[in-house]
């Protein structure tokens, strides 16, 4: 349902958030945590729900509870953490907090083994079998007889969370396989002292809508999911728990820093959807596939200012990668343009995840627009081979560390060699930064231009810098009668120190 | 002079300007939503340090993360240092993690361009 084919999707390729925002705000949800649950999570997630429940308006009595059953059900799913579950993405627990007509909905779902269901089934049933009073009997002496043999413990956190809610557990389980189930546990607190004879029916469809949230979340590889205030403190909580969440890598060092930017985007520039509240409301997701990464926000925008923002995407899509990098020197000199701050946002966005910005607008109103903003991180971070066929004008270029072939071959007499050799360097500079151990580099070329002969000094001041702490060899070829291509050469062989071989055809 | 130290938070750096010792430290993660609070008093005592400074001045910079707001002060500083360098010896230590290529990236842009004594520590 978020995928493609809405004519009011500026880019068919992202993912509708707009409908995820709408089904959620159905319900008000606050935030959706999806993935594996270690005990560092587990106290990231509490503390980024401490920040969230700052906001709200509900007493202190209230808000102690509310933290209270978390704390309670996260560590119910902690408990039935088993290494062997949690090997791939579709069997991540689930965590989620919604606030919706004064009440409270916190919901986690997580693998079972099938052979345990009964087990965990007739012990909810007992719990909401018993009225207020037996419940706190049942809780003193289940304490006292320590009853936490083995998976005993989860009883007494259910005894708790019921007893505390004053509410029934509501529950599911949905199969997975022959061996393992998802188990779902709702619990409902209200805010208010609310009547006796609650509809049961609008219970119901809360954990329903848990389940088809789930699904989607599942489908769109969803592995965070936060919608609330966003403001300093909820970032730094965001943070930490991706942090304690993905090992540190290349890759998780770059989605830090992106999220970074997309995050105090938008506590910085986003409007809101009324005036009567003076926190940024937004989303903000990231999904995980085999490849790639995507971090994705949303936030509230006037419709007064939605061309500026356009504008200045596509400026920053528009720029080649070394342009960004003159962009991004040219913003930080110029220390006054203060509103440019948002523009060394964005190019810090492409620098890093090295792709362009996918974004779209969705007019709610006269006056508003749901804006997001989309960056994808490939997980493939190795250097993929670089081959460009032979033209009458431009050479055949092929780098390939794996097989350490790079070779230039051919003529270079194009119009615009910046154009063409552009991208050349910036292969290479990233080759710079992990190249093999020995590096063999073959110029070929029958025929140079001028403009094509201030690349070639480039690439070879690379490679010479890359000889400082790697091997680097470089074969320059030259036909037997070509007089000039033998000196310019030998003329390149005196500026470096590279190793460098004339060889003649 | 004195020395300017200052603890680093989860969200500042720590910072260690202490000519007597001749140590210069900016280190951990910057990322303050208003880098101004955070960097102003800062480029203010670099800049009085200018004035005055020891014979030699070896300035670490070994930062972990650092948002866009603080990369102008980052840059801001490495200007002041390049400055000094005018007259005093000055070098400048960009230590980055192997795996922050961005980091590193960014070391390597401020090495080609600032004509300090710069260099690059891989950690």
């Amino acid at each position: 349902m978020f995928i493609n084919g809405d004519k009011n999707n500026n880019n068919p390729k992202s993912i509708r958030l707009i409908d995820l925002y709408d089904l959620t705000r159905k319900d008000d949800l606050e935030y959706i945590f999806r993935g594996d649950f270690s005990s560092k999570i587990v106290s990231g997630i509490l503390d980024l729900a401490k920040t969230t429940l700052k906001e709200s308006s509900d007493t202190y009595r209230i808000k102690s509870k509310i933290y209270y059953i978390m704390g309670e059900s996260l560590q119910n799913i902690a408990r039935h953490h088993c290494e062997t579950f949690y090997q791939s993405p579709d069997k991540y627990s689930l965590f989620a907090i919604h606030k919706k007509n004064f009440k409270y909905y916190i919901t986690s779902g997580n693998i079972v083994e099938i052979k345990d269901i009964d087990g965990i089934k007739y012990k909810i049933e007992k719990i909401n079998s018993l009225g207020h009073d037996d419940l706190r009997e049942y809780s003193r002496t289940t304490r006292s007889t320590g009853a936490l043999s083995e998976k005993g413990g989860a009883g007494l956190g259910l005894i708790e969370i019921a007893k505390r809610s004053g509410n029934k557990l509501e529950y599911d389980f949905k199969e997975i396989n022959d061996s393992f189930s998802y188990f779902y546990l709702n619990t409902e607190i209200p805010v208010l002292n609310k009547p006796e004879a609650e509809p049961k029916t609008d219970y119901k469809y809360s954990i329903e809508n848990i389940k088809e949230l789930h699904e989607i979340l599942v489908k769109d590889n969803v592995i965070l999911f936060f919608k609330g205030a966003f403001n300093q403190n909820s970032l730094l909580n965001l943070l930490s728990i991706v942090e304690s969440q993905l090992k540190e890598s290349t890759i998780t060092i770059k989605i830090y820093n992106i999220m970074v930017e997309l995050l105090q985007n938008i506590s910085k520039h986003a409007d809101n959807f009324s005036v009567e509240i003076d926190w940024k409301p937004g989303i903000f997701m990231i999904t995980e596939t085999k490849d790639k990464f995507m971090l994705i926000s949303g936030n509230y925008v006037k419709n007064a200012k939605t061309d500026a923002l356009k504008r200045n995407i596509e400026y920053v899509n528009d720029l080649s990668f070394s342009q960004l990098v003159i962009e991004y020197n040219r913003i930080l000199q110029d220390f006054d343009l203060k509103n440019n701050n948002a523009g060394l946002g964005l190019i810090d966005l492409k620098r890093k995840s090295k792709q362009n910005l996918d974004y779209s607008f969705h007019e709610i109103d006269k006056d508003l627009s749901f804006f997001t903003l989309q960056v994808s991180i490939s997980k493939i971070n190795k250097l993929s081979t670089l081959i460009i066929d032979a033209t009458e004008e431009t050479p055949r270029i092929h780098f390939d560390p794996d097989n350490n072939l790079f070779e230039i071959t051919n003529k270079s007499l194009p119009e615009d060699a910046d154009e063409f050799y552009r991208p050349i360097i910036v292969w290479l500079e990233s080759y710079k930064l992990k190249p093999n151990k020995n590096t063999n580099f073959t110029f070929k070329l029958d025929y140079y231009n001028t403009s094509s002969s201030r690349y070639i000094t480039r690439i070879i001041k690379i490679l010479d810098d890359m000889a400082r702490k790697h091997e680097v060899k470089i074969f320059w070829y030259y036909r037997e009668i070509d007089e000039d291509m033998q000196s310019m050469g030998e003329e390149y062989f005196e500026m470096t120190d590279l190793e460098f071989e004339l060889v003649e055809t | 002079m004195n020395a300017q130290i200052i603890e680093p938070t989860i969200q500042t750096p720590y910072i260690c300007f202490d000519p007597h010792n001749n140590k210069f430290e900016i280190s951990g993660k910057s990322l303050p939503e208003d880098a101004d609070e955070f960097y102003k008093p800062l480029i203010k005592w670099l800049e009085n340090y200018k004035k005055n400074p020891n014979k030699e001045t070896n300035f670490n910079i070994k930062l972990d993360y650092y948002n866009t707001s603080s990369a102008r002060y980052i840059n801001t500083i490495i200007k002041v240092l390049a400055n000094l360098s005018l007259t005093h010896k000055v070098k400048i230590f960009w230590y980055y993690r192997e795996i922050d290529e961005d980091m590193q990236l960014m070391g390597e842009g401020y090495s080609e361009s600032t004509g300090v004594d710069f260099e690059l520590v891989e950690i």
